[in-house]
């Protein structure tokens, strides 16, 4: 590596570093009590623990496979319904101001919504993340949809493309960047409502082990899981933008959403 | 922009000098912050001898003459909710249960325990038409209880003894008042809650399955009145003479049985409930702020099984490293109670002296 | 343009939407007053306007909103200030970007809900924990587009403050933050739409205090179906209206551009 990139890369270490550095000396010097904040070894301590006797293991798991499923099933209903609006201008005009309307709720108001309907049992989870997860989807199909430059829909028409070939040859290619977005922001919000549901209504997986920690008193337990979070999501996205890049090679990728 | 930046240095600069005093170190507080579960009718009043305290204005009786007042807050998430208020010090004392009390303590939690508390039943509750009947069909159930509370604590004991652990379970994480209306609407199968149960089964909404009443006092809650180390520190004789108020409100809520369960009634439990739930036990020993037998082998037993459950993460001496008697002892000397109570020995039985 | 024709033509170009709307409502009514779904899923629409109305009166609604409102306010501003300005600095500094870009691209990756337990652990129940939530919340999307926003300021630009020889502070305001500008109101927008999200979100966590989500999460407490849905109508249409009235500040502040929604 040419000596440039490491100099940047070192710049780029010396905040957490000193971050790291102060949280280690308030914590040693009690500055800030050791229950509000742990010193960064009691942490890795922890996570050891938590590592070993598998409990870790066990609710990432439970959690990633509910992420799979919600972001799966969000992500194809999305996907279908953001065709849908965007292919025939008669679903758009009946259907888009339900599907506005109903964008406009948090997606967190649903949940108590939702638990009255279908309890709290893996039903509801998988609703609530699905739901969540087809929004952003349905939204970026149908704006890749709509956005496909009008002279490609000139050549489909001159090659006398029927309905469905205008759709898979020029249409749904074009739209791919917004597919593409669409996906991450999709995966990133189910990610984040399936913490949301465990955090409100589980009995295992990570949001929780978060919350059993919490009613125990156990600082480093909560601090520890919410750093397996972002680093289990900062991998989801880095595997998509992966795919991205691969998918789009002549194009720019986007950076960030 | 510099005339600007000029002027609001001064006022930053004045502000500091002669604003806020909270960062002062007065000789008292003006307020003393006590902590307790809410109670599940959501009424802002106590039972026990926070509710005498409040009925009989023993707070005021000491402590009116020097400016000071009590605030009583009703935390919804019991006592890990308190645990939490107490670390951010929002709160001085709090009166608390045997699980969150010790969890907090051996989370890093610097508090004192200054008096023992004791009783609390807890109860396995199913909906009015479950086809559960018995313990060990508990087995893969949803089950909702107030995880970290003495009912979490008595459901491991429960479990266990019918060849269950919280593994062959799983456990919803919910707040005394969230488990009523789950077991109502069915969204649980089972819940560890407290005489509520009682309640429910009055209203025709439950089946109480079983109940710790009876049960060896290992059973039952065996709580305590904790207080923040930091003040203790700085106002041991505010925490010694709130100890005289929390005897004399222990002693006369253990007079007269009849007349503490009316007075317990004032949060919205009925009556019968209170009355069924207390069935047996004498309203001394319930009672008893001292740390005697029963509640050091209580607490030690306790301990002991939470390290194994990893409910905690080190064990820890509470008569060495957490009890303080002393201010309950001034307290005993000085109303002149040191014998009123017996000591209760490690099955609640009352030593000979 | 004369009130009625005004209504007419709004009226004419949504006609569509309305017609879903009415159906919906209609088998919503149907299906509650034939008994179809049981009251206690699905309360009867009269029900839910019988009950909007009771608590808009009795001034609870009034209260809860108000202050929702209030925290957002606070958290918002606080938390889209402090990300406009490292976002800038970011922008302007390739050593600052180097320096925290590392940083803040980790910790954005917790997904901001994840934040709660830890929040409330240091923060307590009270208020600072709910507008520190809705702070973090505005924070990263705002940092992430002004920075965007102020790096895809066009060189030409840059150049021809060279040539003027512009100041620092008129630098940046006359060529940095205007180019920027719509990357800003983008992020502005991100950053208001959590926040109400992350105020709904925090007040359902810490139930401490009144407001629009511990009114929602009282009201599935207590079994008042009616009540949850008066509470998330009036949540969602909250969001509708900050949506609705960013779209003016964008058409305000780049009349030319297409303001997509």
């Amino acid at each position: 590596m040419k000596l440039q990139t490491i100099k940047i890369k070192l710049l780029g270490l010396i905040v957490p570093v000193l971050l790291l550095a102060v949280w280690d000396y308030v914590t040693r010097h009690e500055i800030f009590p050791a229950q509000l904040l742990p010193p960064p070894g009691m942490l890795f301590d922890t996570w050891l623990d938590m590592q070993t006797s598998g409990e870790l293991a066990l609710n990432m798991r439970i959690s990633l496979l509910r992420v799979a499923a919600g972001f799966a099933l969000g992500a194809t209903l999305g996907f279908l319904v953001g065709t849908a609006m965007g292919t025939w201008t008669v679903v758009d005009q009946y259907l888009g101001p339900l599907f506005n309307t109903i964008r406009q709720v948090p997606i967190v108001g649903w949940l108590p919504f939702l638990i009255v309907w279908l309890g709290i049992g893996e039903v509801f989870k998988i609703a609530f993340i699905s739901l969540g997860a087809l929004i952003p989807m349905a939204l970026k199909t149908y704006e890749g949809i709509r956005g496909v430059s009008p002279s490609y829909l000139e050549v489909a028409r001159v090659f006398e493309f029927n309905r469905f070939k205008q759709l898979t040859r020029i249409i749904l290619p074009s739209a791919l960047p917004s597919l593409l977005i669409g996906l991450r922001l999709s995966l990133s919000e189910a990610w984040m409502l399936v913490v949301a549901a465990e955090l409100v209504a589980a009995s295992v997986g990570i949001g929780n082990t978060m919350t059993v920690a919490r009613r125990l008193f156990q600082t480093d337990v909560v601090l520890v899981s919410v750093i397996v979070i972002a680093i289990t999501g900062y991998f989801g996205n880095k595997l998509l933008a992966l795919l991205e890049s691969q998918l789009l090679s002549g194009r720019r990728p986007s950076s960030a959403h | 922009m510099r005339k600007i930046l000029g002027s609001l240095l001064t006022a930053v600069v004045t502000m500091a000098a002669f604003g806020s005093t909270t960062g002062f170190a007065a000789d008292h507080p003006k307020v003393i912050r006590i902590g307790t579960p809410s109670g599940s009718y959501g009424k802002a009043v106590s039972s026990g001898p926070i509710g005498e305290i409040q009925v009989k204005d023993l707070f005021d009786q000491e402590f009116k003459k020097d400016g000071i007042k009590l605030e009583v807050n009703y935390i919804k998430t019991a006592g890990p909710g308190c645990n939490e208020a107490l670390s951010n010090n929002a709160l001085d004392f709090a009166s608390i249960g045997d699980l969150p009390a010790v969890a907090g303590f051996a989370g890093g939690l610097k508090t004192r325990a200054v008096a023992s508390t004791r009783g609390g039943n807890t109860y396995v509750a199913v909906p009015i038409d479950s086809p559960i009947k018995s313990l060990k069909q508990l087995k893969g159930k949803k089950i909702g209880v107030s995880l970290g509370t003495y009912m979490h604590a008595a459901a491991l004991k429960i479990l266990a003894d019918n060849g269950l652990t919280e593994n062959d379970v799983t456990f919803f994480n919910m707040d005394n008042a969230t488990v009523l209306t789950a077991i109502a609407a069915k969204e649980v199968e089972a819940a560890f809650i407290s005489s509520d149960a009682i309640t429910l089964r009055t209203r025709g909404v439950a089946r109480v399955l079983y109940t710790t009443q009876g049960k060896p006092v290992f059973y039952q809650n065996a709580g305590a009145l904790i207080v923040r180390e930091e003040f203790a520190r700085k106002y041991p004789d505010i925490v010694r003479r709130f100890l005289k108020v929390w005897v004399k409100a222990s002693q006369l809520h253990s007079l007269d049985k009849k007349a503490s369960q009316k007075l317990d009634t004032r949060v919205g439990t009925p009556l019968l409930t209170v009355q069924e739930d207390q069935a047996g036990q004498s309203v001394l020993y319930l009672n008893s702020p001292k740390f005697d037998d029963m509640w050091l082998s209580h607490d030690r037993r306790s301990i002991a099984l939470f390290k194994a459950k990893r409910l905690i993460r080190k064990t820890f001496d509470p008569e060495k490293e957490w009890v303080d008697r002393s201010f309950l002892d001034a307290a005993l000397k000085d109303l002149k109670l040191e014998n009123f109570w017996p000591d209760y020995d490690a099955n609640g039985n009352p030593k000979k002296k | 343009m004369s009130i009625s024709t005004r209504v007419a033509g709004f009226i004419g170009r949504r006609y569509h939407g309305m017609i879903t709307f009415l159906v919906l409502v209609g088998i919503w009514a149907a299906l509650s007053h034939l008994k179809v779904v049981p009251a206690e899923l699905l309360p009867a629409p009269d029900t839910v306007l019988k009950t909007f109305i009771q608590n808009v009166a009795s001034g609870l609604l009034g209260k809860s909103l108000w202050a929702s409102l209030i925290r957002i306010t606070q958290g918002f501003l606080i938390g889209c200030s402090l990300g406009f300005l490292l976002g800038a600095l970011m922008g302007v500094s390739l050593t600052a970007e180097r320096l925290f870009a590392p940083l803040i691209n980790a910790l954005r990756q917790v997904p901001i809900i994840g934040w709660i337990p830890l929040i409330i652990v240091w923060c307590g129940i009270a208020d600072m924990s709910k507008i520190t939530f809705i702070g973090i919340g505005a924070f990263f999307p705002m940092v992430v587009n002004t920075f965007e926003g102020v790096r895809s300021v066009p060189h030409g630009y840059l150049e021809v403050a060279r040539v003027f020889e512009f100041g620092k502070w008129k630098l940046l305001s006359k060529i940095v933050v205007p180019g920027a500008l719509p990357s800003i109101v983008t992020g502005i927008r991100l950053s208001l739409g959590t926040s109400w999200m992350l105020v709904v979100w925090s007040e359902i966590n810490t139930r401490s205090a009144l407001g629009i989500g511990d009114m929602l999460d009282s009201a599935r407490e207590g079994g008042r179906m009616d009540l949850v849905i008066v509470c998330i109508i009036v949540i969602g249409v909250v969001a509708f209206l900050i949506n609705e009235l960013l779209g003016l500040l964008e058409t305000q502040l780049q009349g030319w551009k297409k303001v997509s929604r």
